[in-house]
């Protein structure tokens, strides 16, 4: 994937922030957008609750990177 | 096809070259399933994975979702380098090729017409950050009112003082809270000027990961065209407002996730 972000001034390093902005950016595309096909003729996964998905998703992924750059575990 | 597969869709696209590559299981092939002059880009998905009770549980599962979220993503980035795609909800999957080809026929025309406007053009995020602490420090700086107040303030007596320093406080965070909302304002304008169609929406988190508030978060549809305008404007907007603690961060080029039209399924 090829993303330009206009990042600066950030705690976080470039490459990091890149990454976290790019999965928030399409966790919130793919989960919550996108077409969607009214009735009953897909699987539904409708009732599953995506932008709690997604959340979790994300503080996972924070967390991991949280570790990975030195902070201490609890 | 076996009664334990079915077709995950996504995108749909004018049809054309044959797609190559495995779909989001990394193993079946990206076919095409096209009727009347639209495709659906889709591959073979097995139910006990992708199925209504699989899926469930493999959403459980954050590595196996965000390898798939980027499976998925990179599939259609891929169709996108081509021409028009509309870009399918995550988990889009239908048990027949048969329904798929229905739902193309029930909606050629929408499709059609969301093709004709999606040419040439992609999806970016731009989000409006603001460092909370910046920006009340520039406000105190700029501001006249608050500036004599907070003279005001240093020159009286402990009880008085304290009193005031209350008082520029509240004062402070009312005028930031003010100005965050007129420089929101001044980016959309700023963003305005170079894109097609915008969407505004409630971010999914409301913090950066720094911990600023996200006070603008819009998707907008840019023609190719426009884009180093659009991004040239996004960076002078951030030259003018480094001051204030007000940044935007643009993200893309994106599939048009946020300008697709949805689709009738049923009779």
């Amino acid at each position: 994937m090829c993303r330009s972000l206009t990042v600066m001034n950030s705690r976080l390093s470039g490459a990091t922030l890149e990454h976290h902005v790019t999965l928030l950016e399409t966790l919130d595309r793919l989960l919550n957008k996108g077409v969607v096909v009214a009735g009953d003729v897909t699987l539904s996964v409708a009732d599953v609750d995506l932008i709690y998905v997604s959340l979790r998703l994300l503080i996972t992924s924070v967390e991991t990177w949280g570790r990975g750059m030195g902070e201490e575990r609890p | 096809m076996t009664a334990e597969m079915g077709w995950y869709l996504y995108a749909l696209l004018p049809p054309g070259i044959a797609p190559s590559g495995t779909g989001i299981d990394g193993r079946s092939p990206l076919r095409l399933i096209a009727e009347g002059g639209v495709a659906a880009l889709a591959s073979a998905v097995p139910l006990a994975q992708f199925g209504e009770e699989g899926l469930r549980r493999n959403l459980e599962n954050a590595q196996w979702l965000e390898e798939k979220v980027r499976f998925h993503e990179a599939i259609v980035e891929t169709a996108q380098s081509r021409g028009p795609v509309l870009p399918m909800k995550f988990g889009t999957i239908f048990l027949e090729a048969d329904s798929v080809r229905t739902v193309i026929r029930k909606n050629t025309e929408r499709v059609r017409a969301a093709f004709a406007l999606l040419r040439g053009k992609t999806e970016w995020g731009v989000k409006g950050l603001v460092a909370q602490g910046t920006l009340r420090a520039a406000v105190l700086r700029t501001d006249p009112a608050l500036a004599a107040l907070s003279a005001e303030a240093g020159a009286e007596a402990p009880g008085r003082s304290y009193f005031l320093r209350r008082k520029l406080a509240e004062a402070a965070l009312a005028k930031a809270r003010a100005q965050v909302d007129a420089l929101a304002q001044q980016a959309r304008d700023a963003i305005n000027r170079h894109v097609v169609e915008v969407a505004e929406y409630s971010a999914l988190l409301p913090r950066s990961p720094e911990g600023n508030p996200v006070v603008l978060n819009v998707a907008c549809l840019v023609a190719q065209e426009y884009v180093d305008g659009l991004l040239t404007e996004i960076e002078r907007f951030n030259g003018t407002h480094a001051e204030e603690g007000f940044r935007l961060v643009a993200s893309g080029p994106w599939p048009p996730y946020h300008f697709v039209p949805q689709l009738d399924g049923d009779e």
